[in-house]
């Protein structure tokens, strides 16, 4: 019988390696997903969110040690996979209306239009949104200033590519998007701008 | 007994396969010409997104990256702040660079060097801002750490020319792209799966009446409102492609129409989020990984 060389036995050891890790971190999204399945059922599962919990630490801890956490991000194994799962989440607006001297209002920019290709703008909607799903996360002293912070700053960076002559004072609105769900759309329910953050800028010169 | 079955496991990886024939060359030339293109597109905005004065401040950005990765402005001042040179000049060299090296790639001339190169220019400018990063960041970072493993520069490439290389099979090394999509499909489908609104279609219904700014197809979802089997419908084909995916795509007899489906399945992500480089590149990826690439069979088509 024809031997295997040791080139194709050390490929095969690492792609065992390399998927193994992979399989690791997508194990963690599986976590994830499977305690959201717990905490939408009403039934007492506790226990198996307290292990699926411990599972997922050792996990982390596992995939952040020294050497491998350097492996999974240089090979981009790092990245989880679930997309759009478990739950969709609410998409995220950044609005900057803007007002003449006798509180008309002008005009509404939710991008800077200073971003010329469809790809800028796609990053720019998922800056906001990545911003929210990190933020949601955090405590809620921390989450306000960062909020406040964050919109004000972007916010005057659209004023600024957008800003017209007759411009006197503007207002940013950093708020989710509820879109109704498929009964409630059957039932008339409109969508909603639930508003996270409002700031007046009364000095745009 | 057990010896027996990691030798069956390891035949099945080393296996020669004649459709493997072109898997390298395939996989450099698409992902090169991918990573060129995508980063063409970006160039009008890169300065806006990734410059020292771009929307997101860099406090903020830096606050939510992996500390390890320097963003760009770091690397730049790091690099260049001898020199004391401009933003736009320093952005302009950036994109240079990463541009030469996408051909490089192409070109396959100093094949691994310059896929080495784009990893890591690659994770400086997307990772290194993490808030603009999505799915395509991912799956190029991924696709171009292969580019680097694998001898992907031994056939149809300058290396080839200049220096002589032994060919060796392509096939093991198409079995681990096999294998990692295969865990990337099935992991999605399973966390969807978990999801209450994926099972009751109305995550399909959600997703497809996000805001959207500048869309190419601007498509009215909301007739699926009307007809309540259609999000559900396309609920559950999703978390079946997702969660069979290695059964469709290593069934032989059915692999193509499993391709093609894949493919249809990635249009529609196209057309109803507006992921249409995230969805180019998955397509790119599994054609790469899955299409029969022996030439006799290409012929026939």
């Amino acid at each position: 019988m024809k031997k295997t060389s040791f080139k194709k036995l050390t490929l095969f050891y690492f792609a065992c390696l390399h998927l193994l890790i992979i399989l690791l971190v997508v194990l963690g999204d599986s976590i994830t997903g499977f305690q959201y399945l717990i905490s939408t059922q009403k039934s007492d599962k506790i226990d198996s969110n307290n292990i699926a919990s411990k599972v997922r630490r050792h996990l982390r801890e596992v995939l952040t040690l020294p050497g491998l956490y350097h492996y999974t991000l240089f090979s981009g194994c790092d990245a989880g996979y679930n997309y759009f799962a478990p739950k969709v989440a609410r998409s995220v607006s950044l609005e900057c209306i803007q007002y003449d001297s006798e509180n008309n209002e002008i005009s509404r920019l939710y991008y800077p239009i200073s971003l010329k290709t469809h790809e800028g703008i796609q990053r720019y909607s998922v800056s906001l949104a990545n911003f929210n799903n990190a933020v949601r996360k955090m405590d809620s002293a921390r989450k306000d200033s960062l909020y406040h912070f964050f919109t004000q700053d972007v916010g005057i960076r659209i004023l600024q590519s957008g800003r017209t002559k007759k411009t006197e004072f503007a207002e940013l609105n950093f708020s989710t998007y509820v879109y109704p769900s498929l009964s409630g759309f059957k039932n008339g329910v409109k969508p909603t701008l639930i508003n996270i953050t409002k700031i007046n800028l009364r000095e745009t010169r | 007994m057990r010896n027996k079955k990691i030798k069956s496991v390891i035949r099945f990886f080393l296996r020669d396969r004649v459709e493997d024939v072109s898997f390298m060359p395939f996989f450099r030339l698409s992902i090169g010409i991918f990573s060129l293109i995508h980063f063409l597109l970006i160039i009008p905005d890169f300065e806006t997104l990734y410059g020292k004065d771009g929307i997101i401040d860099s406090a903020i950005m830096n606050a939510f990256k992996p500390k390890i990765i320097p963003s760009l402005a770091q690397s730049n001042d790091f690099l260049f702040g001898w020199a004391n040179l401009s933003d736009k000049v320093i952005m302009s060299t950036v994109a240079v660079v990463y541009l030469v090296f996408c051909m490089f790639l192409i070109l396959g001339f100093l094949t691994r060097y310059a896929a080495l190169l784009l990893i890591i220019l690659h994770t400086v400018i997307f990772r290194g801002q993490i808030l603009y990063s999505y799915g395509v960041d991912s799956i190029t970072s991924i696709a171009l750490f292969y580019c680097f493993i694998f001898p992907v520069g031994k056939k149809y490439s300058l290396d080839s020319i200049f220096f002589k290389q032994k060919n060796g099979s392509p096939s093991p090394y198409r079995k681990i792209l096999q294998l990692h999509l295969c865990l990337i499909y099935v992991s999605s489908g399973f966390v969807k799966l978990m999801g209450v609104d994926w099972r009751s279609g109305e995550a399909i219904w959600q997703a497809t009446h996000q805001i959207r700014h500048n869309i190419f197809f601007d498509v009215n979802f909301d007739v699926m409102g009307n007809y309540a089997f259609l999000p559900i419908l396309l609920s559950w084909s999703t978390l079946i492609i997702e969660l069979f995916y290695p059964l469709l795509v290593f069934t032989s007899r059915i692999s193509n129409f499993s391709l093609l489906l894949i493919s249809v399945l990635h249009i529609g992500i196209a057309v109803s989020l507006g992921l249409y480089y995230f969805s180019l590149l998955m397509i790119i990826m599994n054609l790469t990984a899955f299409l029969n690439l022996n030439s006799k069979y290409l012929s026939r088509f």
